[in-house]
C-alpha cells in the first residue's frame, strides 16, 4: 500500500497551529414549528450560547458535560449540520457560517463526524466496502483505485480487509465502530468530530477503539473534537479539555491542568462525582444539589450560580462566611420546597443554629422564615431570591477569566467570578 | 455470621433459541448477607440481567431456569430434584407464580430497572402508581397508602411530594424517576433489592446523587442489594463484595478491596487494566484482545482461555472448579482458574491466542461468521 496515498494533506497549516476556530458561536431552537408557534411562540431554547475556542492541528480537544448542555448541539452546528443562529466557525480560512452550499459541500472532504450509536449510522443494506467508499463517490474522489483505498482503510481501523463484502450487522459493536472510523477516514480529511464514540460500547472494546483512534491521529495527522460526558475517556483521549454547563464553556484547559488544578465549582463537582475504580480512593462525592434549570431561561451571568456551592454573597451585606452559607442553603432548600415548615424551631435550628445575623440581611431573612412558617413560601422564595441570589456579582456579569496553568503551557479559561481578584481567588481551598 | 438471606445455589438458565441452546447462567453460585450490597459485575452479555430476572423467576420464552436453588429466608424461589428417570424436575418446595406474585416479589424482594421511563406507566399519575402498589402490596387502605406514598417521596429527596404525587412521570427528570421507582421499591419495605443497572443511564452529577440516597437508605432500613452493573466504578464506591460474571458464569468473588488490590482471576485483572481513570493519566490502555465469544457455543475449558494473556494448553482442555482459594484467616476469595488447581498448568505450554500474540490487529474475527 502506497504511502502517498493515505497521507499528505495539502494545506499550509503546520502542526500546532490553528486549524478552527469558533467564535461565539450560538445556536438557539424555537419551540414548535409552523407559522402560528413561530408568531406566537418567542421562547427559544438557548442550546449553545456563545461559545468560543479554538483548536490546534493534530490535537484533540476534549468536550465534556452532562446530557443536555448543548454538546452534540455545538458539534453539528461547528460543522455547520446545523444553522448557527450568530457567530464564527474558522476553518483554515474560510467561515464556514456563511458559505453557501456547494462551497461547503466540497469543505466537507476536510472535515468528517462520527457518531455514537455505531448500528444507526450505518445502512443496513450496504457492505461495508462500498460504505467506505461512498464519501469517495460524493467527493469524486479516488476514481478507480476506491476499492483498494477501502480495503487498505479497513486493515488501517484493525479489520481483516477480506470483510469488505460483509454485512454490517455481521459485525460487532466495536467493529461496526471501526467501520464508520474507516469511512470518515475515507476523504483523507483532517478535522474529526467523535460525538460519544465509544458511550455504546463494553468497557474491553471502548479500551480497543480508543487505541485505535489515537493510533490513526498519529498516522494520518488527524485533529479530533472529542465529545464524551465520560470524564475518564476523556482524560485518556484529549491533549485539551473544554467543561460545557447549559449552554457555554465554564472552563477551557491542559488536560492535565484541568483534572488536577479545576478552577471552577462546576467542574470540580463534576471530577468528585465519578465513581473512581478503587475502593481506596476514598474521599467523599461532592454531590450538587437540584437539577439543570432550563435553557429556555437561563439564569443571568454564570449559568451554574443557582446550584453552585461557592456563589458569592451580595457586596451590600456584611456577613461571615458561615452567615452567607446558611442563608444560601435556607434560601436554596426554600426554592426547592425540600423541608417542611413544622415549626419555628426546628426550622431555625435546622438552619441557623446560632441565630439569624443581624442588620438589613437578617430582617430579611426573619420575615422570610415568617413567610414560610405560615405557608407562603413563594413570597419567601422571591424575596429572598431578590435580595441575595440576584444581588450576587454571579448574577450581574457574565464571568470570564483567564488563570495561571499549574501543569502545561496553554492557556487556562475558567468562566467564574471567585477569580475576579486572581490573588484570593483560588476555588481550591474549599 | 447467620444465615445469608439469599443463597443461589448452581442456579442454571437456558434459552432454547433456533440456533441452538445459549446456556445464559450456568451454574452460578453467591449468597447475601443482611445489610449487605453484593455486587454483580460483568461485561455485556456476561449474564449479569439474566440472573437478576431468574432470582425473581421473570424469565421468559424461550428462557427456562432449568437448574440450581434459590433460598430466600428458606423459602425456596428455585429449588430442582432428580425425578425417577434422572431428570431435573422442579420440587414441591419450589414456590408456584402465584406465591411468587404474592408473597416474594415487591413485598420481600424489590427490583429497580437500568430505563426508569419503562417501570413506570406514562398514562397514569406517579402517586397513583405508587398508591397502588403500595395498596396491594400492604394490605393497607387507599387513604394510608397515599400517606406512606407521599411520605416515601419525600424520603428519596422529591421536593414537595404532595405537589408532585399528582404529576405525570415525563413531567420528571431522568434523575427524579429513578428516585421514585427507589420510593416504590422501599415501599413495601422489603429485605432484598435487585438493583439492575439503575445508575447507568444517569449523568454522573446525578448517578452521585442516587448512589448517596442509597447509601443512606439501606443504613437506616438495613436493605440488602444484589447491585448489577458493568461500572467498576460503582462497584469500587459502594459494594461490600463483588462477583464478576464472564459468559455466564461466575469466574470471581471476593471483598471488594481484594477484588481490586488482591486480584486472582486474569479476566478481572484484565478488565481493570483496560479502563481508563478519572483519577489518574495513563499512557496506553490495555483493551481485552478479541471480542466476548457468543454464549451459544462458549470456548471448551476455561471460557475467558481465548483473550486470556495468560493461557496455556491446558486452558482449552481443562474446566476450572470455582474454590475458595483465600488463606485461612482471610476472608473467601472464590476464584476458576486452573493456575490456582493442581492441573498442570504450570508445566503446559502457552497457548496461541489472540491475547498471548502481539498485537495482530485484533480483530478478525466477526460475528455470525459468514466466510
Amino acid at each position: 500500500m502506497s504511502k502517498a496515498m493515505m497521507s499528505e494533506s495539502t494545506d499550509d497549516i503546520g502542526f500546532g497551529d490553528t486549524l478552527l476556530r469558533v467564535e461565539g458561536l450560538t445556536k438557539y431552537f424555537s419551540q414548535g414549528s409552523g407559522l402560528i408557534a413561530s408568531l406566537f411562540n418567542d421562547e427559544e431554547v438557548k442550546a449553545v450560547d456563545d461559545v468560543t475556542f479554538d483548536i490546534a492541528k493534530g490535537e484533540t480537544l476534549g468536550l465534556v458535560g452532562e446530557s443536555g448542555c448543548g454538546k452534540s448541539t455545538l458539534a453539528r452546528t461547528v460543522l455547520r449540520l446545523l444553522e448557527p443562529t450568530d457567530g464564527a466557525v474558522w476553518f483554515k480560512d474560510d467561515n464556514l457560517a456563511e458559505m453557501s452550499g456547494e462551497e461547503l459541500r466540497s469543505m466537507r472532504e476536510d472535515m468528517q463526524m462520527i457518531f455514537q450509536d455505531p448500528q444507526s449510522s450505518l445502512d443496513p443494506r450496504m457492505k461495508v466496502g462500498p460504505i467506505v467508499e461512498e464519501p469517495m463517490k460524493a467527493h469524486g474522489l479516488y476514481e478507480g483505485e476506491r476499492e483498494q483505498r477501502a480495503r487498505m482503510l479497513l486493515e488501517k481501523v484493525g479489520l481483516d480487509p477480506q470483510h469488505y463484502n460483509r454485512y454490517p450487522h455481521q459485525f460487532s459493536g466495536g467493529q461496526r465502530q471501526r467501520v464508520n472510523l474507516a469511512r470518515a477516514l475515507a476523504v483523507n480529511p483532517d478535522f474529526i468530530v467523535c460525538d460519544e464514540p465509544t458511550s455504546a460500547l463494553d468497557a474491553s472494546i471502548q479500551a480497543q477503539v480508543l487505541n485505535t483512534m489515537r493510533d490513526l491521529q498519529e498516522e494520518f495527522g488527524l485533529t479530533y473534537l472529542f465529545i464524551s460526558h465520560d470524564l475518564s475517556v476523556i482524560r485518556h483521549i484529549s491533549d485539551r479539555v473544554a467543561v460545557m454547563y447549559l449552554g457555554q464553556l465554564v472552563e477551557l484547559s491542559d488536560t492535565e491542568e484541568l483534572f488536577e488544578n479545576p478552577q471552577h465549582p462546576y467542574t470540580r463537582a463534576l471530577l468528585q462525582s465519578i465513581p473512581v475504580p478503587d475502593p481506596r480512593a476514598g474521599g467523599q462525592r461532592g454531590v450538587l444539589e437540584g437539577d439543570v434549570p432550563s435553557p429556555i431561561d437561563p439564569p443571568s451571568g454564570c449559568r451554574f450560580r443557582t446550584r453552585c456551592p461557592r456563589l458569592i454573597a451580595p457586596d451590600e451585606y456584611d456577613l461571615s462566611d458561615t452567615q452567607w452559607d446558611q442563608i444560601k442553603e435556607f434560601m436554596r432548600e426554600t426554592e426547592r420546597r425540600t423541608f417542611e415548615a413544622d415549626g419555628e424551631a426546628s426550622l431555625r435550628g435546622e438552619f441557623f443554629p446560632d441565630g439569624t445575623p443581624s442588620g438589613e440581611a437578617g430582617s430579611i431573612v426573619e420575615s422570610s422564615i415568617d413567610d414560610v412558617l405560615s405557608d407562603d413560601w413563594d413570597a419567601a422564595e422571591e424575596r429572598m431570591a431578590e435580595s441575595f441570589a440576584e444581588q450576587s456579582i454571579c448574577a450581574k456579569e457574565v464571568p470570564s477569566y483567564e488563570v495561571e496553568a499549574e501543569h502545561g503551557a496553554s492557556r487556562h479559561f475558567a468562566a467564574c467570578h471567585l477569580h475576579r481578584d486572581s490573588i484570593d481567588g483560588s476555588v481550591a481551598d474549599d | 455470621m447467620s444465615e445469608p438471606i439469599l443463597k443461589v445455589e448452581n442456579l442454571k438458565t437456558q434459552f432454547f433459541t433456533e440456533e441452538g441452546t445459549v446456556r445464559a447462567v450456568d451454574g452460578i453460585s453467591f449468597e447475601v448477607n443482611e445489610g449487605e450490597l453484593v455486587g454483580l459485575v460483568g461485561e455485556s452479555g456476561a449474564g449479569k440481567s439474566v440472573a437478576t430476572s431468574s432470582i425473581m423467576r421473570l424469565v421468559e420464552d424461550p428462557g427456562e431456569i432449568v437448574g440450581g436453588t434459590v433460598t430466600y429466608k428458606g423459602k425456596k424461589i428455585v429449588d430442582f430434584e432428580e425425578g425417577p428417570d434422572g431428570e431435573l424436575r422442579r420440587s414441591p418446595e419450589m414456590l408456584s407464580n402465584e406465591e411468587m406474585r404474592k408473597q416474594i416479589r415487591g413485598r420481600e424482594i424489590a427490583i429497580i430497572f437500568q430505563d426508569p421511563m419503562e417501570a413506570l406507566n406514562p398514562v397514569f399519575k406517579v402517586g397513583a402508581q405508587l398508591r397502588e402498589f403500595i395498596e396491594i402490596n400492604r394490605d393497607v387502605s387507599s387513604k394510608r397508602a397515599k400517606e406512606i406514598a407521599v411520605d416515601m417521596l419525600r424520603e428519596v429527596g422529591i421536593p414537595e411530594p404532595e405537589k408532585r404525587y399528582e404529576s405525570y412521570p415525563h413531567q420528571f427528570s431522568g434523575g427524579m424517576r429513578q428516585r421514585v421507582i427507589i420510593a416504590m421499591a422501599l415501599a413495601c419495605e422489603p429485605d432484598l433489592i435487585i438493583a439492575d443497572e439503575p445508575t447507568t443511564a444517569l449523568d454522573v452529577t446525578v448517578e452521585g446523587q442516587i448512589l448517596d440516597l442509597v447509601e443512606d437508605l439501606q443504613q437506616k432500613y438495613n436493605t440488602s442489594f444484589v447491585w448489577v452493573t458493568h461500572d467498576l466504578g460503582v462497584v469500587a464506591e459502594i459494594c461490600d463484595r463483588v462477583n464478576v460474571m464472564y459468559l455466564g458464569e461466575i469466574i470471581e468473588q471476593a471483598d471488594v478491596d481484594d477484588l481490586f488490590h488482591a486480584t486472582r482471576h486474569p479476566y478481572t485483572e484484565a478488565l481493570l487494566n483496560s479502563i481508563p481513570r478519572p483519577d489518574q493519566s495513563v499512557d496506553e490502555l490495555n483493551p481485552i484482545k478479541g471480542v466476548m465469544p457468543e454464549a451459544i457455543n462458549p470456548p471448551s475449558g476455561c471460557r475467558f482461555h481465548t483473550r486470556c494473556p495468560e493461557a496455556r494448553t491446558v486452558c482449552k482442555e481443562v474446566h476450572p472448579t470455582y474454590q475458595d482459594v483465600s488463606d485461612p484467616d482471610e476472608s473467601s476469595h472464590f476464584v476458576s482458574c486452573v493456575k490456582y488447581e493442581d492441573v498442570g498448568y504450570d508445566d503446559a505450554e502457552s497457548l496461541d491466542t489472540e491475547a498471548t500474540d502481539a498485537f495482530s490487529g485484533g480483530l478478525v474475527e466477526a460475528r455470525g461468521d459468514g466466510q
